[in-house]
């Protein structure tokens, strides 16, 4: 129990002054009376000796909202992956979604020296650079799509989509073949063994390569690379950049033009891009240099928006499922025929939750941001 | 004085078994009489007892002695009273030097007699190298100047000036609005007793303008301040109040016909006022201003209606500011403190939603003088509301929006107010929303129990999140209840924000004036937090109020009442004498680079770089901690009784026999000398290879004198002195640690180990930990090579021969060019 | 690898896929030990998540034994296999296992024979690829 006394105490979750407002704004709190953060906290703090196991911890959703409002910003998703990591060390099994697909696929990917075919979806269309100086980190990509293909989820479009924008950026860039899962589901469901295998597999590859650069589009492969990986294995490797960051400055610059697209769209702050990272603007401003496109933010949006309702493929009940319909009424009530998003997870949940809500007839279009952008430039600005 | 005029005499004292106990007194007196300049050595039991100190006393005449050396306890304890001795027997009290062979030997050395002997004697041999470079010093005398400025008219300030001026000193109340008063005048009722607000501080107000002793200057700001502490000289600037005040009637005519319009600040923004207005009804001066920055126009005159109205024409539109200069021995600064804007707060929906208000605004509204003749109404529709909400620790308390500390007042403010509210409505409904409720002071929790026995409710928990009813604007308050872990919603008429306390946004400007510092929290810093709570670092400036720190009426008016007397000790005593160890500038040597200025946490040092008429000391204010001659790079500044001299004297006596096993250890006077004591009265044991050199502070320790250790054969050098932000001097210790990172990456270009200068902040209570570091220096001391020592010594003395070589290629081009 | 050592799981309905097995064991008819099977009550119970375990926790093949297309005791097998099966295989072509390691075979009730063929074909197959 004290291997994580120190990981515990960097989380300042002895600051916490018990007074609820973490509580009060947690979306897994409104739907779920059991799910209480502030109790979490106090239930654990000092039970860790026992053979204490609290079943809550499965249900937090990492969205960072408690963090955003608690005065001493008291980091209480990590305090949730610390107790989640001390549960399987105890040698409890984790709680899977999923059946415990996606964590196998994980597992898999890290343990067997296998050679994925993992780029068979690129197009001809789109360059690579010669060196592995910068490269684009796709994440599961392929993987999802396969998966959640019943949902209608094209996310390989998106990333496409982002690749033929940095061609298009002139940011030079390649392509891992042997690029494993970024490992950030495991880390955050207290699989710190799967994740550091992953991990350092990658970085081991990043080294043989001499990358020094990386480009994502996804925000959680952008926060376990830039963030996790650092502190984890504890030093820098390369300079990491969430893909939209790339492209703003040049639209600024005036070096890259999009195109036009006349729609009314809403879009939807990733919590993990949003909260945890502070990236708001470029996202919004790659769609407001898209001609003819109107902007209608949500209520709420940017610091306080609502999140998706994923977890890292840990629990997804009932709550989960009311938080992603709230969502998808905030979307519909601004009026928008398309709801932007800008990660991987928020479309594949939003569009589960969209299926069983309005059946075979949305009444709003979910699509990805990199996608929207790109199909502009088919319609060039005058 | 030259060589052998000398005669010096040192006296070793036993101190019982104390020092003789582990030390060979006879011995080390034996071995002193053979130091250059000492006539006689003398080995007293009780040296500070009256025996011993006549012995000093005869000695003196016998021997005509005019240096006394004294190797027995602390300096710290009884330098005074060998001063206070040799001065009774016609000496120069400046010409003593003290020194410690028990904290620094015979205790700490218990189990080795010869080792702790070789040491003392050690330490007697450093202390007569720095007597014989002893000079006369005079004190100085500084008359002080009878009269206190005010600066801040606020209720703090007004005790202040009214205690002042009652014990017969001349008083001048500075304050920036056009009438006293500050926030008190604001409020309505005050806790815990329920007083009307305005009703206690009217009176008090009035005896402030009336009062023959006290010059009161409102609409008024403190421009420059210069001087010293019982002579500044303060520059003030009166704004124009184009009415005037000794003729004005209050009639009221002028604000009746003024056409502008303007929101009211002293209602809080709820009702209006007019260009031409008296800040509030009990206003002291009572007279009416125009507010010339929203009048239509003086130039030309646009409008002239207020002229035309004024019965007693005392209207005059073309006033201009006045200019006023005074001389004053004390300042009190009680310029008070700004409340929290929680509009950053968009949880809470202040300046959204209409009926959000903080607890500044419910007291005007509560108030009988208030826009609404205390009739508690709601901003929305004006309808009373019956259920009604307060949070606290809005913008207290967080590191997320706002500030970190508590704001003192805020818990019993809320006590207060919900009790004025049931006073006025018994059924309404009231929910005080939570995290702590402090109620520390007399008669608090008392008032806490009146507020719960009329059924206020107290819930435990701080709402995340407030909506708004569009159609009612009613307020939704979203809050977790932790005694019942549920989260609960509130439909409230009203919601009330308990804002805290936060340092005027202008504060920088008046510390800058006064050369004052913040604390972190942006407060101003006291020069002891316990010992010293209303005095300023800098002499002859107090502190009352809200400037210092967030308090209620009484502690402000309890800190004013301090401040007064204080102030009147220094203004009573007529003359100051400051301890003589002051700089003196050599303007020959002075570059007029400005470095000591910029480094001197007083403001000591006053240089004009373009004039380049060379550094002035200020040397009332100089409080005597050497950075500024540490910092010269021109060696212009000497310290006085401290000079570069005496240390580098002392560093070559302690280095001249065996360099190899000494530890050369400077000291600051305040924390590690005390520090060393401390380990010393502890007997906290450790090796005997130190040799302490003491300052008064480690800004004081020049580059010269650490290279000059290496170069002399130390191996190594620990530098040491207060912790950060603890430093006597303010900040001198900054620079202390500047110069250590220079020298670090000198000594490392020299092919020195820098590791052999060693930097470390030991504050006055870590006796322990010095000993520890003590054993920790001697272990590295035993790392380090004879080849190591004897490099260092060569690339040392190779630099120093080439800079004398530039040196003299310098003159003498200098001398060709002429 | 060796041949007496490949790893596999059978997912056997319990329906006409244990039928199969069971005659197999009735006809005296063997197979390798390192042949292990796992029960479930139709086919459709098994979802990818299932399959990707086997092989995590070390299977080097999986094989789906039901029945008949229509033949179903729950009616509800083709649902299944148009789904879950089909991710499967993808994922483990993406992952680089090859979609050889999995197989859906379909048999008449009772069928040992052409279980036990089936069988020793898989595990020829699997220890072929590695």
């Amino acid at each position: 129990m004290t291997k994580h006394k120190q990981e515990i105490k960097d989380t300042r979750i002895h600051l916490c002054l018990d007074c609820g407002k973490c509580t009060v704004v947690c979306p897994v709190s409104r739907y779920d009376p059991d799910f209480n953060p502030r109790l979490i906290v106090q239930r654990n703090m000092e039970h860790r000796n026992r053979n204490y196991e609290d079943e809550a911890i499965w249900s937090c959703l990492n969205c960072f909202m408690c963090l955003e409002r608690c005065n001493y910003r008291v980091e209480f998703p990590e305090f949730i992956r610390i107790l989640r990591t001390e549960t399987l060390d105890k040698g409890r099994g984790a709680q899977c979604s999923h059946g415990g697909a996606l964590q196998s696929m994980m597992h898999l990917m890290a343990g067997n020296k296998l050679k994925q075919r993992r780029l068979n979806w690129l197009p001809k269309d789109i360059k690579l650079s010669g060196q592995y100086e910068t490269i684009f980190f796709i994440g599961c990509a392929p993987y999802f799509d396969v998966m959640f293909k019943d949902l209608g989820v094209n996310i390989l479009d998106g990333v496409k989509s982002a690749l033929r924008l940095m061609n298009r950026s002139h940011i030079p860039f390649n392509l891992l073949a042997d690029e494993l899962c970024c490992g950030r589901d495991l880390l955050l469901q207290g699989d710190k063994e799967g994740f550091m295998a992953l991990a350092q597999a990658n970085v081991s590859e990043f080294h043989r390569l001499g990358v020094k650069k990386i480009i994502t589009s996804c925000p959680e492969c952008y926060y376990a690379l830039k963030i996790d990986y650092q502190k984890m294995l504890g030093k820098t490797f390369a300079e990491v950049v969430y893909w939209t960051e790339a492209v703003a400055p040049l639209l600024d610059s005036g070096e890259l033009r999009l195109g036009r697209l006349k729609q009314k769209v809403t879009y939807q702050d990733p919590c993990t891009l949003g909260r945890g990272l502070r990236i708001f603007d470029s996202p919004r401003k790659i769609l407001g240099a898209l001609d003819g496109l109107e902007l209608v933010e949500m209520q709420p949006n940017r610091e306080t928006a609502l999140c998706c309702g994923a977890s890292s493929w840990v629990h997804c009940g009932a709550a989960n499922r009311q938080i992603q319909d709230e969502r998808l009424t905030q979307a519909e009530a601004t009026g928008a025929e398309v709801l932007v998003t800008s990660c991987p997870k928020c479309q594949i949940h939003l569009k589960c939750t969209q299926q069983s809500r309005n059946g075979k007839r949305p009444r709003i279009d979910i699509q990805d941001l990199a996608s929207l952008a790109a199909r502009s430039l088919d319609q060039e600005a005058g | 004085m030259a060589e052998d005029e000398l005669r010096i005499g040192v006296f070793v004292c036993d101190c019982g078994l104390n020092i003789a106990g582990s030390v060979d007194t006879e011995e080390v007196r034996i071995s002193a009489e053979k130091l250059p300049g000492v006539v006689v050595s003398v080995r007293n039991r009780y040296t500070c007892a009256d025996p011993g100190q006549a012995e000093i006393k005869r000695y003196i005449k016998e021997y005509n002695l005019n240096r006394v050396v004294v190797a027995s306890c602390t300096p710290r304890l009884h330098e005074s009273t060998f001063r206070k001795c040799i001065a009774d027997a016609g000496l120069n009290p400046y010409l003593l030097e003290m020194t410690s062979i028990r904290e620094h030997c015979s205790w700490v050395h218990l189990y080795d007699r010869e080792s702790a002997t070789k040491k003392a004697k050690d330490i007697v041999k450093i202390a007569v190298a720095r007597a014989r470079l002893l000079q006369p010093q005079q004190e100085m005398e500084i008359p002080v100047t009878d009269a206190a400025l005010v600066i801040g008219g606020g209720v703090a300030g007004i005790q202040a000036a009214l205690d002042l001026a009652d014990a017969g000193h001349q008083v001048y109340l500075v304050e920036q609005k056009p009438s006293i008063g500050g926030i008190m005048a604001e409020l309505d009722k005050t806790f815990p007793t329920m007083d009307c607000s305005i009703c206690v501080l009217g009176p008090k107000m009035m005896d402030v303008g009336r009062h023959p002793k006290i010059k009161l200057m409102t609409y008024s700001t403190v421009e420059t301040v210069s001087g010293y502490v019982g002579n500044f000289k303060v520059r003030i600037r009166q704004k124009a109040r184009y009415v005037d005040e000794t003729v004005c009637n209050v009639c009221g005519k002028c604000a009746e016909v003024c056409p502008v319009v303007l929101p009211d600040e002293f209602q809080q923004g709820f009702s209006s006022r007019k260009a031409a207005y008296i800040a509030f009804p009990q206003a002291v001066p009572s007279a009416f201003l125009i507010d010339m920055e929203h009048c239509l126009g003086n130039k030309p005159v646009a409008c002239a209606k207020c002229m035309d109205a004024c019965e007693k024409k005392c209207i005059d539109l073309h006033a201009q500011d006045k200019i006023t200069e005074i001389e004053v021995g004390a300042i009190i600064v009680a310029t008070g403190m700004d409340i929290y804007d929680p509009a950053q707060l968009d949880e809470y929906g202040y300046t959204l939603f209409e009926n959000v208000i903080t607890s500044m605004e419910f007291e005007r509204l509560i108030c009988g003088g208030g826009p609404t003749e205390g009739h508690l109404v709601r901003p929305s529709d004006h309808k009373t509301p019956k259920r009604i909400g307060f949070i606290q620790c809005v913008g207290s308390r967080t590191e997320n929006r706002g500030n970190p500390y508590c704001s003192n007042v805020c818990c019993m403010n809320t006590v207060k107010d919900s009790l004025l509210i049931k006073e006025h409505d018994p059924d309404a409904e009231i929910f005080v929303f939570y995290m702590d409720i402090r109620a520390f002071g007399k008669g608090f929790e008392d008032l806490l129990r009146r507020s719960r026995d009329a059924g206020v409710r107290y819930i435990r928990g701080l709402p995340g999140e407030i909506r708004e009813d569009p159609v009612t604007k009613n307020l939704l308050v979203k809050v977790e209840n932790t005694t019942t872990a549920r989260v609960e919603e509130y439909d409230l008429d009203m919601v009330i924000l308990s804002v805290g306390l936060e340092p005027r946004a202008d504060l920088k400007k008046l510390t800058t004036v006064l050369n004052l510092s913040q604390t972190s929290d942006g407060f101003v810093m006291e020069a002891h937090p316990k010992l010293r709570p209303v005095d300023a670092p800098t002499p002859g400036i107090f502190y009352a109020g809200c400037v210092e720190a967030p308090k209620d009426i009484k502690d402000s008016v309890t800190q004013a009442g301090a401040a007064a007397a204080r102030s009147s000790i220094l203004l009573n005593s007529g003359i100051l004498k400051g301890e003589a160890i002051k700089a003196i500038v050599d303007l020959e040597k002075c570059n007029s680079c400005g470095v000591c200025a910029r480094v001197c946490p007083y403001g000591a040092m006053k240089v004009d770089i373009k004039a380049k008429t060379g550094a002035q000391v200020v040397t009332a204010a100089c409080a005597g901690c050497g950075t500024c001659a540490a910092e010269c790079r021109f060696d212009a500044i000497t310290m006085q009784h401290f000079s570069d001299a005496q240390v580098l004297a002392q560093i070559d006596a302690a280095l001249e026999a065996n360099p190899e096993q000494k530890i050369i250890t400077f000291l600051c006077n305040w924390c590690s000398y005390a520090a060393s004591d401390l380990a010393g009265v502890s007997r906290m044991q450790f090796p005997p290879n130190n040799r302490f050199i003491r300052t008064m502070c480690s800004g004081r320790v020049d580059e010269s004198f650490i290279l000059r250790a290496f170069e002399k054969g130390a191996p190594i050098v620990l530098l040491s002195g207060c912790h950060l932000g603890d430093c006597h001097y303010i900040s001198a210790n900054h620079w202390t640690m500047r110069r250590a990172d220079k020298l670090w990456n000198k000594l490392e270009k020299l092919g020195i180990r820098p590791e052999r200068l060693q930097l470390e902040w030991i504050s006055a209570a870590e006796g322990p930990r010095f000993a520890q570091i003590m054993r920790g220096l001697e272990e590295m001391r035993q790392k380090v090579t004879p080849e190591e020592i004897s490099h260092a010594r060569k690339a040392l003395a190779e630099q120093k021969r080439k800079a004398k070589e530039e040196e003299v290629e310098d003159e003498l081009s200098d001398a060709a060019k002429v | 690898m060796k041949r007496n050592k490949t790893n596999i799981v059978v997912f056997a309905c319990n329906w006409d896929g244990l039928s199969c097995v069971e005659n197999a064991a009735q006809s005296r008819l063997s197979y390798p030990a390192s042949v292990k099977l796992v029960k479930v009550s139709c086919l459709s119970r098994i979802n990818s998540g299932l399959i990707l375990k086997a092989f995590e926790l070390g299977a080097d093949g999986v094989m789906l034994l039901g029945c008949r297309p229509g033949s179903c005791h729950f009616e509800k097998d083709e649902k299944f296999i148009a789904s879950e099966y089909d991710k499967a295989v993808n994922l483990l072509d993406l992952l680089g296992l090859g979609t050889n390691r999995l197989k859906l075979t379909r048999l008449a009730r009772g069928d040992g024979q052409e279980f036990v063929g089936q069988v020793e074909n898989f595990i020829e197959e699997v220890s072929q690829a590695g």
